[in-house]
């Protein structure tokens, strides 16, 4: 809850507590971005520019997504478009 | 089910959902891949002889690597072309002018002449006999190179041929070299750091006019006629876009047509093997070639036999079968010259005999072909890369932004992104093919998406700052729609002459060029 006893929403989130939450998921699995400069326009990434990337992904694709509804009685998960041999032969003349 | 239509008429829509349900739960649950040492073989298809017949010459060439694969192919059964003199073409054209193109990253000279020497004393047998042909660098070579234009791979080199490679030859293939791409396989092709390479050989003194990515140098080198034909992966356009930008026949099949044994992963659920070629001939007979099922990759297997893609490609002026071909709300309404070309296009395919159809999808299907539901793909490019990760990010250089992005949806939500696009494809067969054989397309993500068929082929061109430039469109189709497409582009091109034009030669010559650089934002807006 805000200070205001108000629901906080995604966009309610401070760019310093999505920062702490990034920083912690890469440090749960391995990930250092401390190799990469602070802010360095010249350099291919910094860490200035990824965390503003991930600030705006986390924003705006997380939300979305997991609100999205499907009927769970459909569409079971599909990884692969394909198959495999024991389910799926299809009769083919050729 | 008939038997004598092409093979998109012959598999079951239903069963083909209720297959990829199946798979899913399999999936789920965790399908391990075979990790098997040697590449599978395909079983070769008796070549019609009637076919080479119908592939000579009907201009006169500058160079034999002016040649499209079926006009050299028949030429080389002949006698009146041998595979040196082929190779040897290409090889002279990689020197004088790749220096401006940078479609190569690694020129097979020694190996490519001494192949081509060996097939030049034997019978042709393969469809692709004497044939140079070039790679795209995230394909497995054996003892060469292969660093889809990363650091990561900087020093690699394979013990052995990525599956689509080894089958290329067995066919006769000459590997004539690796290209140029966007930094494992993202964007166009850049090095690592951003720095632009490769050029589109229509405007070869502009680097800013994007040359199509990921497959930038495969697409340049067939265009700027320095290879007969390349491959190429396509996970978010990277077949179709360049082939589009650069006046080719750019064909991207079915998910599981051809093997991704010893392809750099950058998707395992929407990475794709095809070929960028000069004409819809050209494009049959490299997915001959390449199609079928590899036992070192699950994706592959249990699917429908392998047709035969070139009698798709001979059609002639008139469509092999009837077709209806499905129109979306506003495409001929283009401005200008493109909305010319769609509209030209569509009365040249009623003259060849196909229906014209509405289609128009519902509100839901647009809502799941979104960039939404397009991101779902992330996790997929950054776990198989997670150990590099750990290592040492900056080694992703310009392209670390997508990588990191996908370490941040959670494994409920990549679920959600699979069960809408096993709801996507259910709507696209009920919605659009229910009602047309091949769709136009105004964008390559829905059947990226959902691992459908696309074809792009040239429709005309248009005037630039740059200079003259090509213009394509794209097509759609139902699951295994390989042979439809091929047709469709055939009776086009037995129509039109678009696809036979050729870029000049760099005008300005091979001296030193200001590329320019992108940064990881602008990388961002182009990623795939």
């Amino acid at each position: 809850m805000s200070p205001q006893g108000a629901p906080r929403g995604p966009d309610d989130l401070t760019d310093e507590e999505l920062d702490q939450y990034i920083r912690t998921r890469l440090t749960l699995i391995g990930i250092d971005l401390s190799v990469l400069p602070e802010e360095d326009p010249d350099a291919p990434a910094d860490r200035v520019r990824i965390h503003r990337s991930l600030r705006n992904f986390l924003r705006n694709t997380v939300p979305r997504l997991s609100a999205y509804e499907l009927d769970p009685q459909s569409y079971p998960p599909v990884l692969y478009p394909s198959a495999l041999p024991p389910v799926t032969e299809i009769d083919d003349a050729d | 089910m008939p038997t004598d239509g092409p093979q998109d008429t012959r598999v079951d829509r239903r069963a083909f959902l209720a297959r990829m349900g199946a798979l899913g739960a399999a999936a789920a649950l965790g399908v391990p891949l075979p990790a098997s040492a040697a590449p599978a073989r395909s079983r070769p298809r008796p070549i019609d002889p009637a076919f080479w017949t119908t592939g000579l010459p009907t201009g006169t060439p500058v160079s034999p690597a002016d040649l499209t694969v079926h006009e050299a192919g028949a030429l080389l059964r002949s006698g009146e072309l041998d595979p040196v003199e082929l190779v040897d073409a290409c090889l002279q054209r990689i020197e004088a002018w790749d220096a401006r193109y940078l479609a190569f990253n690694h020129v097979n000279t020694d190996e490519a002449r001494r192949r081509a020497a060996e097939l030049g004393r034997v019978e042709p047998e393969g469809l692709l006999h004497g044939i140079p042909l070039a790679i795209k660098d995230n394909f497995y070579t054996r003892g060469m190179p292969t660093t889809a234009n990363s650091w990561i791979f900087s020093d690699f080199v394979p013990d052995f041929d990525a599956t689509a490679v080894a089958r290329l030859q067995d066919a006769g293939g000459v590997v004539l070299g690796k290209t140029q791409m966007g930094p494992l396989a993202t964007t166009r092709a850049l090095t690592p750091d951003g720095q632009v390479t490769t050029v589109n050989a229509w405007t070869p003194d502009f680097p800013s006019v994007s040359p199509g990515g990921s497959s930038s140098g495969s697409a340049t080198a067939v265009a700027a006629r320095m290879a007969l034909s390349s491959i190429g992966t396509q996970t978010g356009g990277s077949i179709t876009v360049p082939a589009m930008a650069q006046g080719l026949t750019g064909l991207k099949p079915t998910m599981g047509r051809v093997s991704l044994r010893g392809v750099i992963p950058l998707t395992y659920s929407r990475d794709h093997v095809g070929p960028l070629a000069r004409d819809a001939a050209d494009a049959a007979i490299l997915l001959q070639a390449m199609a079928g099922p590899d036992a070192a990759d699950p994706r592959t297997q249990g699917l429908p036999g392998v047709p035969d893609y070139l009698a798709a490609a001979r059609a002639g002026e008139t469509l092999r079968w009837p077709t209806r071909l499905g129109v979306l709300p506003g495409w001929t309404d283009a401005e200008g010259v493109r909305g010319e070309q769609r509209r030209a296009f569509l009365s040249e395919m009623e003259a060849a005999g196909a229906e014209l159809v509405e289609i128009d999808p519902s509100e839901r299907w647009e809502e799941l072909s979104s960039g939404l539901f397009n991101a779902v793909r992330l996790p997929e490019r950054s776990e198989p890369f997670l150990e590099h990760l750990r290592n040492d990010v900056r080694l992703f250089g310009v392209t670390l932004n997508s990588w990191m992005q996908g370490l941040f949806l959670s494994g409920d939500e990549l679920l959600k992104g699979q069960r809408a696009r096993y709801a996507l494809l259910s709507l696209t067969l009920e919605e659009i093919f229910e009602g047309c054989d091949v769709v136009v397309q105004n964008g390559h993500v829905p059947f990226d998406m959902i691992g459908l068929p696309l074809i792009t082929f040239p429709v005309g061109f248009r005037e630039s700052e740059e200079g003259r430039r090509p213009e394509g469109i794209l097509l759609g189709a139902p699951p295994f729609g390989e042979e439809r497409l091929l047709s469709v582009a055939a009776a086009w091109q037995a129509r039109t002459g678009h696809h036979r034009q050729q870029p000049l030669p760099p005008a300005s010559g091979t001296g030193a060029l200001e590329r320019g650089r992108l940064d990881a934002e602008q990388v961002a807006e182009r990623t795939e």
